[in-house]
């Protein structure tokens, strides 16, 4: 773990060295291959979900955990597919380094760059915090430190190279980070296999106590299996971690072996998120795992069973690294949100923004670490919204707004507004146990649905009016 | 895209109103995710000029892998026989819908990316 923190920091110190201009900070000078950015892209999109509460899900729900990693097969393409080319020629035609300043030039429309932006600093403030809590646990046990401690340290850490690198820093630490992360999931699954006796092995001893588990929808049911493919799918678009990077590529016709690179890193990646779970549950059915009182604990177990102490240490700092990649990708957004977005969507030129923008990082990893050290059942309400919240805000206007001619400035407003609103009160009142959607219906799912069809009714009665 | 989305949101606001899904709300969602899934492959195409007949002959087969193999994992009942008959270590109802949405697409499709980028750059 010492070794892994001191590659990073090296990493840090070598960018920062670079990092000479806002278009350094923010997107790379426009400098980045293919490999690097297709590893990068990786390791930025797997959270330290996909090593903890991946593993923790699939424990519970069974095949349901499934969708939300199946649409993968598709969303490697489709991100290059839908979205590379347009981002990549805003950026060399008008200057663009920003998703929200994607948008604000497409409809030509300061609200709309303001609202992405807004809706962008919304939903990554309680997914930075989520991610700082889970670093914290893992510091915690590995250097045997208070909780608190541990989300200081891992904040600290992820802070100083996102500062002085920007996204220079992130995106090769990303690459650093995405090897570790993929030779910890291999790893991980060839231990899980082993310890379950293979996967048909590990499939007959969970039907023979548990039928549904396996069945094609899991114990969450159909409606919430489905659900998670549409969102997770679809959504994917509109992650502006990953978005982002289709602005710093250096040379778009080397361009296309981009989605073959994410999807070779992504899949060795999710072998972990994919076998862990289940091979815990046939062994806690055997008897070999005692049944676990929290599922987030199935990972722990899983070291501590099948893996020799050596190897722990690869996998526990795959878990750092697939945090803090996301992390800085998040922080590098919201900074440029902040200090470059909502200046230009109130009509203020930027100025300063190398140094505006480090501040802004410094604000929001403090911000994000105190609310990750207030107590967990605030962290949890703040984490949920963030995937789902940036496909409700986002999808309509950058995905479907940069590849239809008719969509709307109206439209893209109207369809952020409506994916905010729709999403925040529908997880605030089912985490305060109002309402909850019945058969697993999530509320993200009824945001996107929401915001596409007010995107396209907007979009189509504005150009009605016009015509 | 409007269709797919709307089918999904038909399924959701039934299922809201009545307190469970009906019967035909899970095919709904199926179908409507899979048609908006591939809905944005076509939009991402058409939007760099008329879509060449390999291309829409391409995404229709991947709608249908899709949206078939999530029809055939809804369709088919419940196994009745404990151990259930296994496909490539996976029950055979999640065989399909792991292995004919996750697997057919994951290098089929950067394949096909790669092999018709450079057709986009010359047009």
């Amino acid at each position: 773990m010492i070794a892994y923190f001191a590659v990073v920091v090296a990493i840090a110190v070598w960018a920062s060295r670079r990092t000479r201009s806002a278009s350094d900070f923010f997107v790379a000078g426009r400098s980045l291959g293919t490999v690097v950015l297709g590893i990068s892209a990786m390791a930025a999109t797997l959270s330290g979900f996909t090593f903890v509460g991946g593993p923790g899900l699939f424990y519970a729900l069974g095949a349901t955990a499934l969708f939300i990693v199946l649409p993968a097969s598709l969303t490697n393409t489709l991100g290059a597919w839908a979205l590379a080319r347009p981002l990549h020629d805003l950026g060399r035609t008008r200057g663009v380094i920003t998703i929200p300043g994607a948008i604000g030039a497409r409809y030509d429309s300061r609200a709309a760059q303001g609202w992405a932006a807004v809706a962008i600093l919304v939903a990554l403030l309680g997914y930075i915090a989520t991610n700082f809590l889970a670093l914290g646990y893992v510091l915690s046990a590995v250097l045997g430190v208070s909780l608190s401690t541990g989300i200081w340290i891992g904040a600290l850490v992820t802070l100083a190279y996102t500062v002085g690198g920007g996204i220079l820093a992130g995106v090769y630490a990303d690459v650093f980070q995405g090897i570790v992360m993929a030779a910890a999931s291999v790893a991980a699954c060839w231990y899980a296999m082993r310890a379950g006796g293979g996967l048909a092995e590990i499939s007959r001893t969970i039907i023979s106590a548990d039928g549904t588990f396996l069945g094609p929808w899991g114990n969450g049911g159909a409606m919430t299996a489905l659900s998670f493919f549409f969102v997770f799918g679809v959504g994917s678009l509109a992650q502006p971690h990953i978005a982002h990077k289709y602005l710093m590529a250096r040379d778009l016709e080397r361009f296309r072996w981009y989605p073959m690179v994410m999807t070779v890193a992504m899949v060795l990646s999710l072998l972990l998120y994919l076998t862990v779970g289940l091979a815990v549950k046939a062994m806690v059915i055997k008897g070999v795992i005692p049944p676990l009182t929290r599922n987030d604990d199935a990972m722990p177990a899983f070291l501590l069973a099948a893996v020799p102490v050596a190897l722990a240490g690869v996998v526990f700092a795959g878990v750092a690294a697939a945090i803090m990649s996301t992390v800085n990708s998040f922080l590098s957004v919201g900074a440029a949100a902040l200090m470059h977005d909502l200046p230009q969507a109130m009509g203020r030129e930027p100025s300063n923004e190398l140094a505006r923008g480090r501040m802004a990082t410094v604000a929001l990893a403090l911000v994000a670490t105190m609310i990750a050290h207030a107590p967990g059942a605030q962290v949890a309400f703040l984490g949920v919204f963030g995937y789902g919240l940036f496909a409700s805000t986002l999808v309509p206007a950058l995905a479907i707004g940069l590849n239809w001619q008719s969509a709307t400035a109206r439209g893209a407003v109207a369809s952020i507004v409506t994916g905010l609103f729709v999403t925040l009160v529908g997880e605030t009142i089912k985490f305060f146990g109002i309402y909850a959607p019945p058969a697993g219906v999530p509320w993200s799912g009824v945001a996107l649905v929401a915001s596409t069809l007010v995107f396209v009714g907007m979009s189509r009665a504005g150009g009605m009016r016009q015509g | 895209m409007v269709a797919g989305t709307a089918a999904i949101g038909a399924a959701y606001l039934a299922t809201m109103l009545a307190g469970a899904p009906p019967g035909w709300a899970p095919w709904a969602v199926a179908i409507g995710g899979s048609a908006a899934s591939v809905a944005l492959f076509v939009l991402g195409a058409a939007s760099r000029g008329p879509v060449a007949r390999g291309i829409a002959a391409l995404l229709a087969v991947l709608g249908l892998v899709i949206a078939g193999s999530f029809a055939v994992a809804l369709a088919l009942p419940m196994p009745t026989d404990d151990g259930a008959r296994l496909f490539l270590g996976l029950p055979l109802r999640l065989a399909i819908v792991f292995y004919g949405v996750g697997f057919v697409p994951l290098f089929v499709l950067p394949l096909v990316f790669a092999r018709t980028f450079a057709r986009g750059r010359e047009e």
